[in-house]
């Protein structure tokens, strides 16, 4: 009995070994890299097909989510058979989804997604349609800024994604604190220092950022980076090459400045500790006067605060160089090259790019890329604020966002400093040589 | 004789034998499926570089010798997990067995009501946890500084999960309230199943509580405290999403622990067989822990 016994276990775990060893790999398709080519289409589109058309979609803020969810239910009225499997995700959830999705080319038909969460692995995979031929086609250059959506697009000649929105990292401020103290939004880098002095002197805590989650308060040095770094040494990093350099000295002068702003305690007590979440109450509970963040931020802002709520970029210390903010499309359509329903897809993202459903993000509060003719009337003072903000200064990357691992090095050594274990030129030193480690492995 | 006896007697047993079979493959069919075969898969993808997407290149065990030889934040976490498994094995277990001890022989009141209340961590979600506690070391609204400051000891109020001294210890604790429930109910058990004859005797030689516990109780659940520290001892290299929430292993690595390094390198870092290798050798290292404690223990129970 034993024997049999065993030849059969042997037998089950053989099988499961073979079955092991055969692991399908997605189809590879030879990406050949064309010239942008001009297309001129003469028919007219087809008429929405019976379809079921999967999409995933990235947000955090519920009240996106649910608009997103109408905006997909009139897109279904208006397209009689087709249907919109609409599935919302956060935002590592979807990173980590898409990408086995990816790799088993099953899963979505359409995905609202960033650059670090697969756009880019599956663009140079061939596994996402090239929509190069629609945005002539559909209008979409016309409607939208495309050098901006281009900057993400790294693929010369071939567009896979199209953002609708922007964000921003800029400064959220308490305006009744800055009216009590005879404050303004800064124009000039002296007048923000000034502002922050001021501030500190009055007893006010300047401002708020969240140690926990390490993000945040990597968001006062991404910020702070692209006023004091040339735009040519953060492209580099951002994507990686070889020559890229976080050791630049703009990179330490920005580190050397969230020293400076940590040792003089202008930030909450015990900021290491606090969430983001708990970040942004504190703001909201006016225990701050300013917040450097995200615009994604802003009705969670505008729904907890009982006081006005302004916004302005801030402004830079270095007149030679372009003023920059962390300004960047928020995330991308694409279109997976395995859809069954190109079609009704291509329609999909079409009504996504429309000025109806611009209109309809402008009304929730929301920037648009889309160039409208003229502003609509804000649905708040803070929205337009965020969108004047957006029109000052020119776009800008998150850094690390194509090294998850480099970037964990970089929330490590700001940990250490603010701990006062490491000078800012360590840090960036630290990073560089993570960064360069990283490069040898690729 | 004896030979055909023997063999009539294998053939009978394989024949009888085969219903048997067939009952348990269904089952046996789903375990080799949903984790025999991920547990193969996952071998196999230790030995290749891997983003997660695209192609798979074999490396051998080329990424086992990189978290071994040039991994620091490895070392790191395999530390502290370390310094939590002998936490493990001391703290919710003395907790455990003392309210054990004052719950199974204490004449009072409420008994019961004081066992649910103890017990209730533990049947609480970890994220549910995770979440609570996060929140009670908030330094500006958590329950903890709140309660120190109302006393006077404003002193003693900090960040304590932005300490990169205090954070492990601070997580730490937060692990121990969900686990000196399970501890205490097994003690429970154990002390109950003595004979009371045992400690009338102890009582009658002139022993009190505390020795009635050390020289009659201890000797006696010797077995269900082995496996309490087996048990406390894997949950201690297996602690995941009480850190990935509360700190994701920060600040700076200092509450790094090897599940958490493991999700970061296979999910965040795209370094899928990274992740691969350190998930065997965690469970590697689980498995040799359980065949050293399961020795102990069948040594104990055999004295």
């Amino acid at each position: 009995m034993s024997k049999h016994l065993r030849i059969l276990g042997v037998l089950i775990l053989l099988a499961a070994v073979l079955a092991a060893c055969v692991v399908p790999t997605p189809e590879v398709v030879e990406k050949v890299v064309t010239q942008e080519v001009e297309v001129v289409v003469t028919a007219t589109p087809e008429p929405a097909e019976e379809a079921t058309i999967k999409v995933w979609y990235t947000s955090g803020n519920p009240a996106e989510i649910q608009l997103m969810e109408d905006l997909s239910a009139k897109f279904e009225e208006a397209h009689p058979g087709v249907t919109v499997e609409f599935s919302p995700y956060g935002f590592d959830d979807l990173r980590k989804n898409f990408k086995l999705a990816l790799d088993t080319q099953t899963g979505p038909d359409i995905t609202y997604l960033g650059p670090g969460s697969g756009l880019t692995e599956g663009g140079d995979l061939g596994l996402l349609l090239d929509l190069t031929p629609y945005v002539k086609q559909r209008g979409w250059d016309q409607a939208f800024d495309m050098e901006m959506n281009q900057a993400y697009n790294p693929w010369p000649g071939q567009i896979y994604g199209m953002a609708y929105d922007i964000v921003t990292i800029g400064a959220y401020y308490n305006k009744d604190i800055f009216n009590e103290l005879g404050l303004g939004p800064p124009e000039t880098w002296e007048e923000y220092e000034n502002v922050i002095v001021t501030l500190k002197d009055n007893g006010v805590t300047p401002f708020v950022t969240a140690g926990l989650d390490s993000w945040p308060l990597d968001h006062y040095f991404y910020t702070l980076a692209h006023l004091t770094t040339p735009y040519e040494e953060i492209e580099k990093v951002w994507r990686v090459e070889p020559d890229g350099n976080y050791a630049h000295e703009g990179f330490v002068e920005a580190m050397t400045i969230l020293k400076d702003w940590i040792d003089k305690g202008y930030f909450n007590q015990e900021f290491m500790a606090v969430g983001n979440a708990d970040a942004r109450d504190l703001f909201i509970n006016g225990e701050a006067a300013m917040f450097i963040a995200g615009t994604w931020n802003t009705s969670a802002i505008l729904d907890g605060a009982d006081f006005e709520t302004g916004f302005f970029a801030v402004p830079s210390p270095n007149p030679d160089l372009e003023w920059r903010a962390v300004m960047t499309p928020n995330n991308f359509w694409v279109i997976t090259e395995w859809t069954e329903y190109p079609d009704a897809a291509l329609d999909y993202i079409d009504y996504m790019l429309s000025e109806e459903v611009a209109t309809a993000k402008w009304d929730a509060g929301d920037v648009p890329m889309y160039k409208f003719a003229a502003v609509p009337d804000p649905a708040s003072q803070l929205q337009l604020e965020i969108y004047d903000a957006t029109q000052k200064t020119k776009g800008g990357q998150y850094l690390a966002q194509y090294a998850h691992d480099v970037m964990q090095i970089q929330w490590d050594a700001e940990a250490l400093m603010a701990a006062g274990e490491l000078t800012p030129e360590e840090v960036q030193t630290m990073v560089q040589e993570a960064y360069e480690q990283k490069l040898a492995e690729e | 004789m004896q030979a055909s006896r023997q063999k009539a007697t294998r053939e009978v047993s394989w024949r009888d034998s085969a219903p048997a079979y067939l009952f348990i493959a269904p089952a046996f069919i789903l375990y080799a499926l949903f984790f025999l075969w991920p547990l193969l898969h996952l071998v196999q993808l230790s030995t290749v570089k891997w983003k997660g997407v695209g192609p798979k290149v074999f490396v051998g065990l080329k990424n086992y010798l990189h978290i071994l030889t040039s991994d620091p934040k490895f070392w790191l976490a395999f530390e502290h997990n370390v310094i939590w498994l002998f936490a493990a094995v001391v703290v919710p277990i003395v907790i455990g067995m003392f309210l054990a001890v004052l719950l199974a022989r204490t004449p009072m009141h409420g008994r019961l009501l004081f066992r649910t209340i103890y017990f209730l961590p533990q049947v609480l979600s970890s994220v549910v946890v995770a979440v609570i506690w996060r929140g009670m070391y908030n330094p500006n609204y958590g329950a903890i500084n709140s309660i120190l400051r109302g006393i006077g000891l404003d002193f003693l109020a900090r960040g304590w999960l932005g300490d990169r001294a205090l954070v492990l210890p601070a997580l730490f604790i937060a692990w121990s309230w969900i686990h000196y429930g399970f501890c205490m109910v097994i003690f429970i058990a154990a002390l109950q199943s003595i004979d009371e004859v045992y400690f009338d005797a102890a009582k009658v030689d002139g022993a009190n509580a505390l020795q009635q516990t050390w020289y009659v109780a201890l000797p006696f659940i010797r077995g269900p405290l082995a496996t309490v520290i087996l048990l406390t001892a894997i949950a201690a290299f297996q602690v995941f999403d009480l850190v990935f929430i509360i700190t994701k292993g920060g600040p700076a690595g200092a509450s790094l622990v090897l599940s958490v390094h493991m999700y970061d390198n296979a999910f965040r870092y795209d370094k899928v067989g990274q992740g691969a290798a350190l998930a065997v050798f965690l469970g590697a290292l689980i498995s040799v822990l359980s065949i050293i404690f399961l020795r102990v223990r069948r040594r104990l129970e055999a004295d």
